[in-house]
């Protein structure tokens, strides 16, 4: 038995990218198929998630989860990638930071806000990544892009360091906050610090090391499944709202029929990704979009799977 | 800021509001707060009055239903006593006001009851009988008869218009994040604490029962991680939104939430949830030992997400956790 088709929290170590922890875990697990659900930049710590398996066909489902995070804003020196790893491009004195003062700049950065990615990023220029193109000392224009920010907090505030935690939506690179935030109080800036606390309904407190996880895996992979940080993909999607198929329609579901209204016991509630069980509801059929809701409702399969997948005690269902 | 609560059957004495705006501006989300920015800027100083309907225009003409509302009125008042407003007038929406024409109603209403001169208007206005007062109606209409109108453009956030509708449609899916983003401020529920069950307290879980106002929208069952407003002090705290068991065919829901690091008596007291995360849905557990160590977990991802930093207020661990 292996560790195929699930989500594993893994608390990765600084150094490591995510793509590093993806081949570590397909080395260690002995997974065919690995992938992960949104990266975390090397020296930051915390909560990435990794999917083996048929969970890497419905990980974008996870990537637009919010998340959130602690960091710690290093005043006095902005570098060229906004976080320790860059070279320093400019330094200055920090002058005296007062709470209120920090607390309006940040205040600013909530909400819908326009935001220049690093230059130090895996976003795309021409085809290229901007790292690569940053590797060969090259700086091109990036176009702004909008970003949600939930929230900034000001935990803590020192003679020349912030402590901060952001909640956002896809695509917000705290570095650029960091970074921003710096000219916004006139001082050059970057991210010392970054730890991932979250991701949707999933925490870093259930999140596993990698170490951890191959020690329990040298013990057998029953072992590690009972890892907290080990789910299998119907509790992992557990937080996505469920309909279930009337039985005569399940088979039609499993072979990709675009679903009617009259598939499902009932009408989705809200908008957005469902989970399609079986009448019963003891079996995960496939994961749906739901656009509009109730009566208007139109459903449109994201992902089927050829195997449907045991819910645990039947508890997909809520009560 | 003046509140005439029963509009326009009582008027005010003088109608000296030169700047009125109207609308329902349920929960004042981002959209009602533009609005509220353009109409003092009309007003250059004079006086602004805003006009709210309750109850809500679709509880009067739709299919008899219980309205379920951002802010139900004595919330929304408070929301709008954060605004220099002159005054607010609760028009009190019935069978009689939706068969009112939209020009007899600015010119009776709006024009002689209150003294208006220009106008402040959604994007989406629709005022009258059959919704006819539109944004293009209402200019021509004030073209001759003499007074201004000023329309405001939607709010976009993620490519769509900030609305009321459509923030109930993210509390309904428990988005309370997003929810966040339209409306510039987290989501609130205000109540006062009612003696439950017991439950919790068995399970050494305390909860505080909240008691809501009955057209106040509940976000989707599931736990959430929230602030807790207390007399004037803040706590952390996590919420279960879910069915009574005791009543599961009502439908009746319950908000039971509770305060970490919060020892004291709460029954009586009144107490403000602000909805900062979605945690979990709901979940069956096969026994009570299992629902404790859930709850635990939630109580941590609650604190974690509340005080990041943990009570010893380090900073993030810089050495490489794990290495």
């Amino acid at each position: 038995m292996r560790l195929d088709d699930r989500v594993f929290l893994i608390d990765k170590s600084k150094g490591m990218t995510s793509f590093g922890a993806v081949r570590r875990l397909r080395r260690i697990a002995r997974v065919s198929k690995a992938g992960h659900c949104g990266s975390l930049d090397p020296n930051a710590t915390g909560l990435l998630l990794l999917c083996s398996g048929v969970a890497t066909r419905v990980s974008s489902l996870f990537v637009d989860l919010p998340k959130a995070y602690v960091g710690r804003v290093r005043f006095g020196t902005a570098t060229d990638s906004y976080d320790a790893d860059g070279e320093s491009v400019e330094e200055a004195p920090v002058p005296r930071l007062d709470e209120s003062s920090v607390r309006q700049a940040l205040r600013a950065f909530e909400g819908e806000i326009e935001q220049t990615p690093p230059m130090v990023s895996a976003l795309k220029h021409e085809g290229r990544r901007l790292y690569e193109l940053a590797r060969e000392g090259r700086e091109v224009e990036r176009p702004p892009r909008r970003v949600l920010v939930y929230e900034i907090g000001l935990d803590e505030l020192g003679a020349e360091h912030a402590d901060i935690q952001v909640r956002c939506g896809r695509g917000c690179y705290v570095r650029s906050i960091a970074h921003d935030l710096g000219r916004a109080l006139a001082v050059p800036a970057h991210l010392e610090a970054l730890r991932r606390i979250s991701i949707g309904p999933f925490d870093v407190a259930d999140a596993a090391h990698l170490d951890e996880l191959e020690s329990a895996l040298r013990q057998g992979p029953a072992q590690a499944a009972t890892l907290p940080g080990v789910r299998s993909l119907p509790s992992a999607l557990r937080s996505f709202p469920a309909l279930q198929v009337r039985r005569t329609f399940e088979s039609a579901i499993g072979h990709g029929a675009q679903p009617e209204p009259r598939f499902f016991v009932d009408v989705p509630r809200v908008s957005g990704p469902h989970r399609l069980l079986s009448e019963d509801g003891r079996r995960l059929l496939a994961v749906a979009l739901s656009e509009g809701r109730l009566q208007f409702a139109r459903v449109r399969l994201l992902r089927v799977f050829p195997t449907p997948l045991d819910e645990e005690n039947g508890e997909g269902v809520p009560g | 800021m003046r509140v005439y609560s029963n509009f326009p059957h009582e008027l005010p004495e003088k109608p000296d509001y030169p700047v009125v705006t109207l609308g329902v501006f349920d929960g004042v989300h981002r959209g009602h707060q533009r609005i509220l920015a353009r109409a003092f800027e009309v007003a250059a100083g004079r006086s602004v009055a805003l006009v709210t309907f309750d109850p809500h225009p679709r509880a009067v003409l739709g299919p008899p239903k219980r309205a379920r509302l951002l802010s139900p009125l004595p919330e929304r008042l408070e929301l709008l006593a954060a605004y220099p407003l002159a005054a607010v007038a609760v028009l009190r929406f019935d069978q009689q006001l939706a068969r009112t024409g939209y020009q007899d109603f600015v010119r009776r209403v709006l024009l002689e009851g209150l003294g208006a001169r220009e106008l402040v208007l959604g994007y989406n206005v629709a005022l009258g009988r059959e919704r006819e007062g539109d944004r293009e109606r209402l200019a021509a209409l004030g073209r001759e008869i003499g007074y201004g109108t000023h329309v405001v453009d939607a709010v976009e956030v993620e490519g769509a218009p900030v609305s009321s509708t459509r923030i109930r449609h993210l509390l309904d899916a428990g988005r309370v994040d997003t929810a966040r983003a339209l409306l510039g401020r987290g989501y609130t529920l205000t109540g006062t604490v009612a003696r439950g069950s017991g439950r919790g307290r068995v399970l050494g879980i305390p909860t505080a029962n909240l008691q809501l106002h009955p057209e106040k929208l509940v976000p989707a069952n599931g736990v959430y991680a929230v602030r807790v407003q207390v007399d004037s002090t803040q706590h952390a705290g996590a919420v279960n939104i879910g069915v009574v068991p005791t009543f599961q065919d009502s439908g009746a829901r319950s908000v039971e939430a509770h305060l970490l690091d919060y020892t004291g008596d709460l029954y009586g007291a009144e107490l403000t949830l602000e909805f900062v995360s979605r945690l979990r849905s709901e979940q069956r557990f096969s026994g009570a030992e299992e629902l404790v160590r859930q709850v635990q977990r939630d109580f941590e991802a609650a604190r974690r997400l509340l005080e990041a930093w943990g009570t010893s207020k380090k900073g993030p661990d810089n050495s490489g956790l794990g290495a």
